[in-house]
């Protein structure tokens, strides 16, 4: 089993395209990363750290940006300019997440900090989505169309073996891409962002109030979320690319899902109840994240995590079975 | 003999098409078989039922007294193959296809693989990509992978497709040399008589999906020579006076079947020599078993 995932591993390291998005995920992290620098506001520089006496430098913070707004507010003017109005509605926010901090006794971390800028990587699950896509959905028919499949399937291997270590090499890759994009975002903010003084990692809620949890488990929660999205979108793929045997019609279908998944469940959780069945409807498990929520009613964690799961077996069932009982012309 | 694949009353049905109607065919170890048929015949529907890759709509087929349904694994072990084309992974050069196979079987050497490469003469370009390579050059490679495990049995499907004159010479050779010194039993598929006859033992007719004949090569050769001369109707009247050969007239071409009592085509050649006959060409012609397929074969 060890040699043919090796051998897989092989094939799918000689394509370009393997090639290509790794450079692309590197660099998709070294943008994201970089990006805060050049565009950073003189404001963000301000607050980007604190002594150790910081509880008083952050209620100096607040009480200048309180004057700040006042200020502006009580100009003499009749209207406030666009800029203005930004700017009072930026140290509203601001305020109330340095107040945040004061109440739950954590130093507030600098703008651009080293937690959050994990966090927003995982931004970029989707298109680690597209890629895990491009590579499932070639895994079985390439050999279908190279020909390949039928010196694959002459052997003393079975099919059952021969599919499983595709599938296995899939999910490898999968985890490798998401890897990837982590270590390198990582490395990158290493140099771009402050590292956090405190483990604990505030957040805004869906209406507007703060929150901490520890980083680390939130952290743990949305990789382990990322990546079971992940399995479902290569599972998906994969089985699409072994039933249909054509690289496009399930490179187009997966990418259809992954695009449009959200909006018609959305729209079909509108209609009918039973929409909350779809695995769209449930891949999405970074939903029930603290702080976090669910765009349709009447799930919740361990229901996703069922509905997943049932997907995914059938999906693995039904990549089998087509495997192994169809004939190969 | 022992019998290596026995074929028994196999049929196969593809869309309610019935590919391949109630066929039975033993094949002997150390033999050459040569399955012989127009496109579309259904040859390579059999092979792939041989190696396994369709299922058997009826009957069964036994590999070296292994059922390919049942004891799949057992069957395969004995079998290398090529099955229609060689194909190879473009993207790796011909060793690492050689080194990608090898990781499927158990315990094929480095060394096993070099001499492989040295026995289909690969030797110099074994490290460019395969996609650069001749179609000649894939189907030597393609043989190479298939005698990877030392197959007892080894099938190769159009293995002439591509080959030049001094490659099919090499792959007869090659075929004849596994036949004899470590009695493989070998299957080769065409559609052209003349590119299979001379390495095959026996030549197995199929005509839309029926096993219409089965030839004994060898026995079969009757001595028909084709002669160019300058004087045709004068060689005539002197074959059936001096040799009492009632010869034929095609083309520009003297048709002369040798009879038992001459061991070759010399005696005949001196004659015209004598006689003032200039010979522009003789040439030999396994003429019984060519009609015969193209008869057989015809619609």
């Amino acid at each position: 089993m060890i040699n043919l995932i090796i051998n897989e591993w092989q094939k799918v390291f000689s394509r370009k395209s393997n090639i290509i998005i790794m450079v692309f995920i590197v660099g998709i992290a070294a943008l994201m990363s970089f990006m805060p620098l050049i565009f950073q506001n003189e404001q963000a520089n301000e607050t980007s750290t604190y002594s150790e006496n910081w509880e008083s430098d952050v209620s100096q913070e607040i009480d200048t940006l309180q004057e700040e707004t006042e200020d502006l507010l009580n100009q003499d003017d009749t209207e406030l300019t666009f800029n203005d109005s930004m700017t009072v509605s930026l140290n509203q926010t601001e305020i109330e997440r340095l107040s945040y901090h004061l109440e739950a006794g954590i130093e507030p971390p600098a703008s651009n900090n080293f937690y959050s800028s994990l966090v927003s990587a995982s931004s970029m699950n989707a298109l680690i989505g597209i890629f895990v896509t491009i590579i499932a959905s070639a895994m079985v028919s390439k050999e279908f169309s190279m020909g390949t499949i039928k010196l694959l399937l002459i052997r003393t291997q079975s099919r059952t073996k021969i599919l499983t270590s595709k599938y296995i090499t899939t999910l490898l890759l999968a985890f490798f891409y998401y890897g990837l994009l982590y270590l390198s975002t990582a490395i990158f903010a290493l140099f771009t962002t402050d590292m956090n003084p405190t483990s604990e990692y505030v957040f805004m809620t869906m209406n507007g109030t703060y929150e901490h949890v520890q980083f680390l488990s939130y952290f743990a929660g949305l990789v382990a979320s990322n990546l079971v999205y992940l399995v479902i979108i290569a599972s998906l793929a994969f089985m699409l690319s072994t039933l249909t045997r054509n690289t496009s019609l399930s490179l187009g279908a997966t990418l259809g899902a992954i695009f449009l998944g959200t909006g018609v469940t959305q729209y079909l959780a509108s209609q009918t109840d039973l929409a909350k069945y779809l695995i769209t409807a449930n891949w999405s498990l970074e939903n029930y994240l603290p702080g976090r929520t669910t765009y349709i009613d009447g799930v919740s964690l361990p229901f996703s995590a069922i509905v997943n799961v049932v997907y995914v077996a059938v999906f693995l069932g039904l990549s089998y079975y087509a495997f192994n009982k169809q004939d190969v012309l | 003999m022992t019998t290596t694949i026995a074929i028994d009353k196999v049929g196969k049905t593809i869309n309610r098409k019935e590919i391949i109607k109630d066929l039975s065919l033993t094949i002997n170890e150390g033999e050459v078989l040569g399955l012989l048929g127009p496109n579309g015949a259904g040859k390579t529907t059999l092979i792939r039922m041989i190696v396994g890759l369709i299922d058997i709509t009826e009957g069964q087929i036994s590999v070296c007294g292994h059922d390919v349904e049942n004891e799949h694994r057992d069957a395969l072990g004995n079998i290398g193959a090529i099955v229609e084309n060689p194909e190879m992974y473009p993207f790796f050069s011909g060793q690492k296809n050689l080194d990608y196979f090898a990781r499927m079987h158990n315990g094929v050497s480095k060394e096993k693989i070099a001499e492989l490469v040295d026995f289909v003469n690969l030797t110099d370009r074994i490290n460019d990509k395969v996609k650069d390579y001749s179609l000649g050059m894939k189907q030597r490679l393609g043989i190479a992978q298939a005698l990877m495990n030392d197959p007892k049995v080894l099938i190769l499907d159009e293995p002439t497709n591509g080959l030049d004159p001094a490659g099919m010479q090499e792959l007869r050779r090659h075929i004849r040399m596994l036949a004899k010194e470590k009695n493989v039993t070998v299957i080769v598929s065409s559609h052209l008589l003349s590119e299979i006859e001379l390495m095959c033992d026996r030549i197995a007719i199929i005509k839309k999906g029926e096993l219409i004949a089965v030839e004994n090569v060898r026995d079969e050769a009757k001595q028909v020579y084709h002669f160019k001369v300058s004087e045709p109707e004068k060689a005539q009247v002197l074959l059936q006076e001096q040799f009492d050969i009632i010869s034929q007239l095609l083309e520009d071409y003297l048709v002369v079947e040798l009879p038992a009592e001459l061991s070759d085509v010399s005696s005949l050649v001196k004659a015209f020599v004598n006689n003032g006959i200039a010979i522009y060409s003789v040439e030999p012609k396994n003429h019984s078993l060519e009609d015969r397929f193209l008869h057989l074969t015809a619609e």
